[in-house]
């Protein structure tokens, strides 16, 4: 018998372990780490869910960190790109060579790095209209837009904006605005209209807007967006001429006060591709074509938004009462299921001594007013800071506004927040007036009452009380005993 | 009929009041056993009454004052109260009568907007006084008619120490006056008579299942004329109530 047949398998069998060894050990893949969002700068953690994004936390030029990790590539670490797409079909090859309207990019590095920063802007940002800075701007001139993009071209960067925006206006106001222009920017609907009819010559536009400026746009384009303005998605093109060019210039239109969105989903794809990402065409990751399970040159990172406070309560009124004002109103049929508190506004600022020096010297509320919080707008950061006098929970339709002084008017509003302390804009502004009330209390005592002052305030008194209550027990022990002797007694007999 | 069902129901409502283990007692799909078989049938051992307790309460806080604060601020109409009350039956002399201890409370609570103090009218500021009364008492029951006659009456008597916590606020805040705040105890005493109408003679059969199953001894109806002088004899707030008092009672 000889062995050649049983050594000839297990050199095949070595062999083949040693080459899937081998192959796995060339095996480039991402991962998400699952360590959530990390912001860079402007981060409250005990104020922002994990992949959630608000507007309370909403700040410009904030970048966001995603952690990445890229397995298996320490030895050709600088042979390939990281990508940030976004979008809803971007992680494969196809749709990213394709420039699938639904993807765009939102960053791009070309080194073995584990995490990568995005701005926020991108990725709340539209998608369509391309909100990634430039483009998203020539995009968002869209509908109105489109007429101004054609514009930009010819007269080309900033100045093409400007006089794009007019001619723009100009021509649009004749054609585009009817259709989507100004009230396209009211309702954000329509514009979805007038954003298609935009598409072509927005894009192109995109390609020569320097970012910057074609930003302003941007947010007509989300608005486009978010009222569902598909066919707007064809400015997408334009998307990925002008990405990250703007990073860092520019305040993210969505955390502007007004700027309402709903709440929304996203995904991020990390993609990790050939040095000569420039070719698209070529792009192919390490080892594999085909994401598969365990190695991918793909890794996705779902996320949430919610940019929108909820609306402002209606039926504002506001009603005397001492140091305080008594806030009633009704929550709108429009509030969200995640309505989380309603604050309140006063103005002069609670606390403030109103005719001391520098204070308020008059109450600002003969005409029923603030000129620090409007009606419909949401309040800021640093109005809320000074302005507030109270909140109470969303299942309260009444409050109080306090510590206010008594015999001065007040301007006061209401606003609500959500479950992601996004704010909503302020209510009608109401006056009132605190006034001196005599409460139950200070009835009683005026009446010769002598009670109060707290709950120990009897103790030599208690001392009887408390006397007498252990001779009652002392008196059932007695009786319990008794009772047990006797049947005993009773048994035994 | 409909008695009969609301006899069970609240025999039902009274089981899940006052789970309690098991005797070696029960019924099975034969009927009661364990002594139950036999009418007249063993009752498991009683220790103590419990009672769920519904009632006005509207605290003497008026009376010997120069005005009347409380009818003023908080109107003439009644408040509500609602509490419970355990008694230990200590001595038992089954037929005839049980004396114990009892302990029991009850939260009441009166709002009313505050007037301004300007007399032009009243605010929009609720002022409130809430009393959490407690009493401590003894507590002697009468089984006689009940066990031994067709009637299914028992009457009681409690007497003993009461005590309240009360605190007022307006708006937001512990009312205060010359920097005192707004809360207080006082005590003094209670006594109450009663009678409580038993429900096992309407329904037998529902009152054993009840007793073997969960060790209660009888469940009914009572009503009480409970009456507390609560104000430190004289020195703290009169929150003390002259009131009737009925709920649901269990001997267990």
């Amino acid at each position: 018998m000889s062995l050649r047949p049983w050594l000839s398998k297990a050199l095949g069998a070595c062999a083949a372990l040693l080459f899937t060894a081998t192959a796995h050990a060339q095996t480039v893949y991402l991962k998400n780490n699952n360590e959530g969002v990390v912001r860079g700068t402007s981060y409250d953690p005990t104020l922002l869910q994990l992949n959630w994004f608000n507007q309370a936390n909403c700040v410009a030029n904030e970048r966001i960190r995603f952690n990445i990790n890229i397995s298996g590539a320490s030895s050709v670490t600088s042979l390939y790109h990281l990508e940030a797409w976004i979008g809803t079909a971007c992680d494969d090859k196809t749709n990213r060579q394709a420039t699938n309207s639904n993807c765009r990019r939102i960053g791009s590095v070309a080194a073995n790095v584990e995490a990568m920063n995005l701005w926020l802007r991108d990725l709340v940002g539209p998608l369509s209209g391309s909100g990634s800075g430039g483009t998203g701007g020539t995009g968002g001139t869209g509908g109105t837009g489109g007429t101004g993009g054609t514009a930009g071209l010819e007269t080309g960067g900033t100045a093409g904006l400007a006089t794009g925006g007019t001619t723009g206006l100009e021509t649009g106001g004749t054609t585009g605005l009817p259709t989507g222009g100004t009230t396209g920017l009211e309702t954000g609907g329509t514009l979805g209209t007038g954003g298609s009819g935009g598409a072509g010559t927005g894009g192109v536009g995109g390609d020569l807007a320097t970012g910057g400026q074609s930003a302003v746009a941007g947010t007509t384009g989300f608005f486009a967006e978010t009222a569902g303005a598909g066919d707007e998605g064809t400015d997408a093109v334009g998307g990925l001429e002008g990405p990250a060019s703007v990073e860092g210039e520019q305040p993210i239109s969505v955390c502007e006060p007004g700027s309402g969105t709903v709440p929304s989903d996203r995904t991020v794809f990390f993609m990790l591709l050939n040095d000569d990402n420039n070719s698209p065409a070529t792009v192919a990751p390490p080892t594999t074509t085909t994401p598969t399970t365990g190695t991918s040159w793909v890794t996705k990172w779902p996320y949430k938004y919610d940019m929108a406070g909820p609306p402002a309560p209606l039926s504002i009124h506001a009603g005397i009462g001492e140091s305080a004002l008594v806030m009633k109103w009704s929550q709108s049929v429009d509030a969200p299921i995640d309505l989380k508190q309603y604050w309140f506004l006063c103005d002069p600022p609670p606390g403030e001594e109103v005719g001391a020096a520098g204070a308020s010297s008059s109450p600002p509320t003969a005409l029923c007013k603030s000129n620090a919080f409007f009606e419909g707008q949401v309040p800021s950061y640093d109005v809320v800071k000074k302005y507030h006098c109270g909140f109470v929970q969303s299942t309260a339709t009444s409050g109080e506004a306090s510590p206010l002084q008594n015999n001065y008017t007040y301007s006061v509003g209401v606003f609500s927040r959500d479950g992601f302390d996004n704010p909503g804009p302020v209510s009608q502004v109401v006056c009132g007036t605190p006034q001196l009330v005599t409460d139950f209390y200070e009835a009683y005592r005026a009446a010769g009452g002598e009670g109060g002052g707290g709950f120990c305030s009897i103790g030599h008194v208690r001392t009887h009380a408390l006397t007498a209550l252990f001779a009652l027990g002392a008196l059932g022990l007695v009786v319990r005993r008794r009772t047990r002797q006797s049947g005993e007694r009773r048994s035994a007999s | 009929m409909k008695a009969r069902s609301l006899v069970r129901a609240l025999l039902g409502a009274a089981a899940l009041l006052a789970a309690k283990p098991a005797s070696a007692q029960g019924v099975d799909v034969f009927g009661p056993y364990g002594g139950l078989e036999n009418h007249g049938f063993v009752r498991s051992r009683q220790d103590v009454a419990f009672e769920v307790r519904f009632g006005h309460y509207d605290p003497n806080v008026d009376d010997g004052l120069t005005g009347t604060p409380y009818k003023d601020t908080f109107g003439s109409g009644h408040h509500w109260q609602g509490g419970a009350e355990l008694d230990w039956q200590l001595y038992r002399r089954p037929g005839l009568l049980s004396l114990g201890p009892g302990f029991g409370f009850g939260y009441t609570h009166a709002a009313g907007k505050a007037p301004l103090e300007s007399g032009t009218g009243v605010s929009e500021q609720d002022t409130t006084l809430g009393i959490f009364p407690m009493h401590l008492v003894a507590v002697l029951r009468f089984d006689y008619l009940a066990d031994r006659t067709p009637i299914p009456l028992q009457p009681y008597a409690k007497l003993g120490l009461g005590y309240a916590l009360w605190w007022s606020s307006i708006g937001n805040e512990t009312s205060r006056v010359n920097g005192e705040a707004a809360r207080g105890a006082s005590y003094g005493y209670v006594w109450a008579l009663g009678v409580l109408l038993r429900l096992d003679p309407l329904e037998p059969s529902a009152a054993a299942n009840a007793d073997a199953s969960l060790g209660i001894n009888h469940a009914g109806f009572f009503i009480e004329w409970f009456n507390s002088g609560l104000d430190s004899f004289g020195k703290g707030m009169d929150v003390g109530t002259n009131t009737w008092v009925a709920g649901l009672g269990l001997e267990i």
